[in-house]
């Protein structure tokens, strides 16, 4: 049985980039875990099987109950009927799902780190413009 | 090696219809003589055997004008299926191997088969036991015995004397001597060594140059190091120098209010930029929690609506279990297990019905009720964005001002201080105060250097690793070139000992054959002066040379082509050291009577070492034969019957 989230080989040099200059904070207080569920956001909307090979990111069990209620929330809030519910109430479905939404996200995220020219600063200030948009679009019409 | 044809067998097979024939292995001759007259069957006898072998007849030019296959009086008797066979019984010194051939024809369509199978059956001496053999297994088992490429060395046909010396020899002869194996060889040593050629061209890194590289890296990582260390020092220093000019400042009187208070300052400045960097953590942790509570916000509040209603539904938790309801329709035979009753058909309808309605399991309900209230929490947060961010925004703000009002105070303190004109000339405070204002430039500066010479080496030290990993990988490449080179030269000696080794294999084969033929040749014809040797050309054509040393070979007689073939034949037989069976068709049918006797003499002496079939019309079976053979062979008979439908003189099966 899975017990694991992977994510494509060929990001492993780009997250360890990302830690060596703290883009975003990523360091050593921020995990795989922390990596992956990010990326599945940015991605949730294209989800795309992963290339190549593929490599263990985190154990399931490492995860906290709002990081797993996320990636459930992910698969369950993308489904239009009931007929689908009791196959996707399956954490492993629902990882594996992200694991495709994560593949698109982290090429997202390179892209906006290459735009910000992998300057932190840059890269936030643009990230936050996105945030105030999205919330605009994703929240506000519905508080 | 010798190969024997034990017996052959058919079932319906045109006219031979059913019964064997025994063909003679153990006597002193080895020869066996059928004789028939013309049209009663003695080709089909060869077909038989390149029917069951190969599956073509290849004594018939055109089958689509032929009979078909099955006898004719068989298939007009049966009611619906017939099924025609030959089996061939050989052996040799291990074991002996049965050859069947079956084709089913329906009576409708007695030309096209519509069932086909070929087995062989092998069968060692000694303890073994019986092994069966199907489609390509038993084909090449064929190939073992009589392979397909050379059969007009096995089954002769006298009549096509002309074909024999127009067919592909040379192939042939290699195929039965088995050099097409030493060929094959060679072959293989030259696409092996293509590919090692291939594997040898694709260039390995010039690891001294990838070396220099690492060596210049590392070099300047050095060089970066005792930067670091230089500026750390002189960073250092330069720390202390202001701590002893602060004190000195503090020590004067007069500026003392004005040196303490802008201590207190730089205390507060680093405290506060101490404060903005935890305050950018803290918004880059921001930035990336909101990231992810904001894209999967329209799902999290999907999943919380969707769970919120099934649970108004009274839906989470199910009233009724919907993997039991399963259970229940999946094994209708048990009793229902509460009231213990059978399950009607109006029940299992109900059931159904159920089924229907329960949206979701108890393990799917569990799912989705965990999840809630963190659902619950995150969309709480969620929509905090605007606040957090106002606050971490104001925060920020509060922060810079006081930063840069902090910044505005020391610098009119400093300013202050450098334009300080002591009235009793004990201080120079001005002086001081440039020393010290060098002093922090030097420790801001320093501060820099520190930062790009780490960077560098940060740098530097990614790309040491990488050459590092690429040298080590053109290590191993060039140690997988050395084995290439090797074998590469070890893979060229061998081809050329294998070209060396078929040539003189080759060569002497050629001389045998040659005097093979000549010895076989002149010891069937009568002439003893005409004809001074033959020879053997590179493409194993015959040439028949007179004692002048004029080659006469189309000057043959249809008897003397007929004894070189026998000779050719028989030699190259004795050449490839492999003692097959002979089947000869009509074998003395264009030799004049002079030579007949000579020939069947001749053969007769050859099959003492080798097993020959020879299929003879009356006419050719003269008295002079019969009176060589008398005794000697196993003569047999054979004829039509009556209704001329089927061969007669072949015992049961």
């Amino acid at each position: 049985m899975k017990d694991r989230a992977s994510f494509e080989k060929a990001n492993r040099e780009f997250l360890e980039m990302m830690k060596e200059r703290q883009l975003l904070g990523m360091g050593t207080a921020v995990t795989n875990k922390d990596a992956f569920i990010l990326a599945a956001a940015l991605g949730v909307n294209h989800p795309e099987e992963m290339q190549g090979s593929k490599e263990g990111l985190f154990l399931y069990k490492d995860l906290k109950t709002r990081d797993r209620a996320m990636i459930e929330a992910a698969l369950i809030g993308s489904l239009v009927s009931d007929e689908d519910i009791d196959e996707a109430s399956e954490f492993s479905v629902c990882c594996d799902y992200c694991e495709k939404c994560a593949s698109t996200g982290f090429r997202v995220l390179k892209e906006k780190v290459l735009d910000a020219n992998q300057d932190n600063e840059l890269l936030e200030r643009k990230l936050l413009l996105e945030l105030d948009h999205l919330y605009t679009q994703n929240v506000e019409d519905d508080i | 090696m010798s190969v024997m044809i034990e017996q052959i067998r058919f079932k319906n097979y045109r006219q031979y219809q059913s019964g064997v024939l025994h063909f003679d292995t153990t006597s002193e001759h080895k020869l066996t003589a059928f004789v028939a007259q013309n049209g009663t069957g003695k080709t089909t006898i060869l077909n038989a055997m390149t029917w069951c072998l190969y599956g073509k007849e290849y004594q018939i030019s055109d089958v689509s004008k032929a009979l078909p296959i099955v006898n004719t009086k068989v298939l007009n008797a049966s009611d619906d299926r017939v099924a025609v066979s030959v089996t061939i019984c050989v052996s040799d010194e291990h074991r002996s191997v049965e050859f069947t051939r079956t084709h089913t024809f329906d009576r409708r369509n007695p030309k096209i088969p519509s069932a086909e199978s070929f087995i062989a059956v092998e069968t060692p001496y000694g303890a073994g036991n019986s092994q069966p053999y199907e489609g390509e297994a038993a084909e090449a088992m064929v190939k073992q015995f009589f392979d397909e490429a050379i059969y007009n060395f096995y089954f002769f046909d006298g009549e096509k004397l002309q074909e024999f010396f127009h067919t592909k020899l040379k192939q042939s002869i290699y195929n039965l001597s088995q050099i097409t194996l030493l060929d094959n060889a060679i072959d293989h040593t030259k696409k092996y060594q293509k590919k090692l050629t291939g594997l040898l061209s694709k260039a390995v890194p010039d690891i001294e140059k990838l070396q220099e590289q690492k060596e210049a890296l590392e070099s300047q990582i050095t060089s970066a190091r005792m930067l670091v260390d230089t500026a750390l020092r002189d960073k250092a220093d330069a720390n202390r120098n202001v701590r002893d000019l602060d004190a000195n400042l503090r020590g004067y009187h007069p500026v003392k209010n004005l040196q303490e208070h802008r201590e207190e300052l730089e205390k507060e400045f680093d405290r506060t930029e101490e404060k903005q960097k935890e305050l950018a953590k803290r918004q880059s942790a921001f930035i990336r929690e909101y990231i992810v509570l904001l894209n999967l916000y329209p799902r999290v509040i999907k999943a919380y609506q969707y769970i919120d209603e099934k649970m108004k539904h009274g839906d989470l938790p199910p009233a009724i279990d919907k993997a039991k309801v399963q259970h229940m329709l999946d094994h209708t035979e048990e009793p229902c297990p509460l009231c213990h009753a059978s399950l009607t058909e109006d029940g299992i309808a109900y059931l159904r019905d159920l089924l229907d309605r329960i949206a979701v399991s108890s393990r799917t309900s569990n799912f989705l009720s965990e999840m809630k209230a963190p659902l619950e929490t995150a969309i709480e947060e969620t929509r905090k964005y605007k606040e957090k961010r106002d606050k971490l925004r104001a925060e920020s703000e509060e922060l810079e001002d006081r930063r840069r009002k902090i910044e505005n105070e020391i610098r009119d303190i400093s300013t202050q201080l450098a334009s300080y004109v002591s009235n009793n000339g004990s201080l120079n405070v001005r002086e001081l105060e440039d020393e010290r204002e060098r002093q922090r430039t030097i420790i801001i500066d320093c501060g820099k250097q520190i930062l790009i010479q780490e960077s560098l080496i940060k740098t530097e030290e990614a790309k040491v690793k990488e050459l590092t990993e690429r040298i080590s990988d053109a290590i191993q490449k060039g140690k997988i070139n050395a084995a290439a080179k090797r074998e590469a030269d070890i893979s060229v000696k061998l081809q050329k000992d294998f070209e060396t080794v078929k040539e003189k294999i080759v060569g002497r084969m050629k001389e045998e054959v040659a005097a093979s033929t000549w010895k076989y040749f002149n010891d069937m014809i009568w002439k003893k002066n005409t004809f001074g040797k033959i020879a053997i050309d590179d493409e194993y054509a015959v040439s028949v040379y007179n004692g002048r040393g004029e080659v006469m070979t189309e000057s043959l007689s249809a008897t003397e082509k007929m004894a070189l073939a026998y000779a050719f034949t028989l030699a190259v037989h004795e050449a490839s050291g492999k003692n097959c069976p002979l089947l000869i068709d009509s074998p003395l049918g264009r030799v004049s009577d002079k030579n007949r006797e000579r020939m069947a003499e001749s053969l007769l002496e050859v099959s003492r070492e080798k097993q020959i079939i020879m299929l003879f019309t009356p006419d050719e079976y003269s008295s002079e034969v019969a009176a060589v053979y008398g005794g000697k062979v196993n003569q047999r008979q054979l004829r039509l019957s009556g209704d001329e439908t089927y061969v007669e003189g072949l015992e049961a099966l």
